[in-house]
């Protein structure tokens, strides 16, 4: 199933508004972790497959574990789904803000999202974290799935197992990503 | 010892989950730390299993049994052998 220009517009235009901004129609809200966790259970009920709720875990909680007290405007974690196209995004510090922290040579947001998913590292170093968005794309390569992530101006994608990493010109505001199956 | 992992959970996803799993175990469960005894971490019946839990609870874990063998055993769900090859566990 391939990403049409309709879903990558619909997905990502609510998370290119810039803030403030305080609401974000047509997105099903988990405002806390507790929330997104009790939505995991219902979504292994739908679609029984372990690895993918494995990764909406490590994807959607990467949104309280690197943005609690730094949400741009909305806080928590914002859910979509159209036909096999899952997303998540949020209104958080994105990637190349919360990686600054200990990689503050990183040059671009484009840079900051290739290192995310690439290098064992974490804005919240020293905890010993940064397996999530490896873990999340080895999963979705070995499955044949699609991934569009962008933070910034910074995206990664994933089609046919191979990964790519690209800039754009509009803005994400957060991070959001779209996982195809 | 064996440690059943389902006795915490069924889908162990988040990491402030899994800190508090292991912090559970720790009190009520796991063996001495000066045991001989090899640990047998048990994934049966477990759902989903994601690095960020398991990394809370498996981490800690072998840095408390340092010096004991800790084998995981009933890996065959996909998100527990996915998680345990990427953390390099078992």
């Amino acid at each position: 199933m391939s990403l049409s220009a309709n879903i990558v517009s619909e997905f990502l235009t609510p998370f290119s508004q810039k803030p403030p901004i305080n609401h974000l129609q047509g997105f099903t809200h988990f405002a806390s972790r507790d929330v997104f966790q009790a939505q995991l259970d219902n979504f292994y009920r739908q679609v029984k497959n372990p690895l993918l709720v494995a990764v909406f875990g490590e994807i959607g909680n990467n949104a309280f574990d690197h943005n609690l007290g730094r949400w741009r405007d909305l806080s928590g974690l914002f859910f979509a789904q159209r036909d096999h196209w899952f997303c998540f995004g949020d209104r958080g510090q994105g990637v190349h803000s919360s990686l600054a922290r200990v990689l503050p040579a990183l040059r671009s947001d484009g840079e900051a999202v290739e290192t995310a998913f690439t290098k064992q590292v974490s804005g919240r170093s020293p905890e010993n974290r940064g397996n999530g968005l490896k873990f999340s794309a080895s999963v979705i390569q070995s499955q044949s799935w699609q991934l569009y992530f962008q933070s910034g101006s910074g995206i990664c994608t994933i089609e046919k197992g191979t990964m790519t990493f690209n800039e754009s010109e509009n803005l994400v505001y957060g991070s959001v990503a779209f996982i195809g199956t | 010892m064996k440690i059943e992992i389902k006795k915490f959970g069924e889908l162990l996803i988040s990491r402030p989950a899994g800190k508090e799993a292991f912090l559970a175990a720790k009190a009520y469960t796991l063996p001495p730390v000066d045991t001989t005894d090899e640990i047998v971490v048990d994934f049966a019946g477990v759902n989903v299993l994601a690095p960020s839990w398991a990394d809370e609870f498996l981490t800690p874990l072998r840095q408390h049994y340092s010096k004991i063998k800790i084998l995981c055993i009933n890996t065959e769900n996909p998100s527990v052998s996915a998680t345990l090859k990427i953390l390099g566990y078992c």
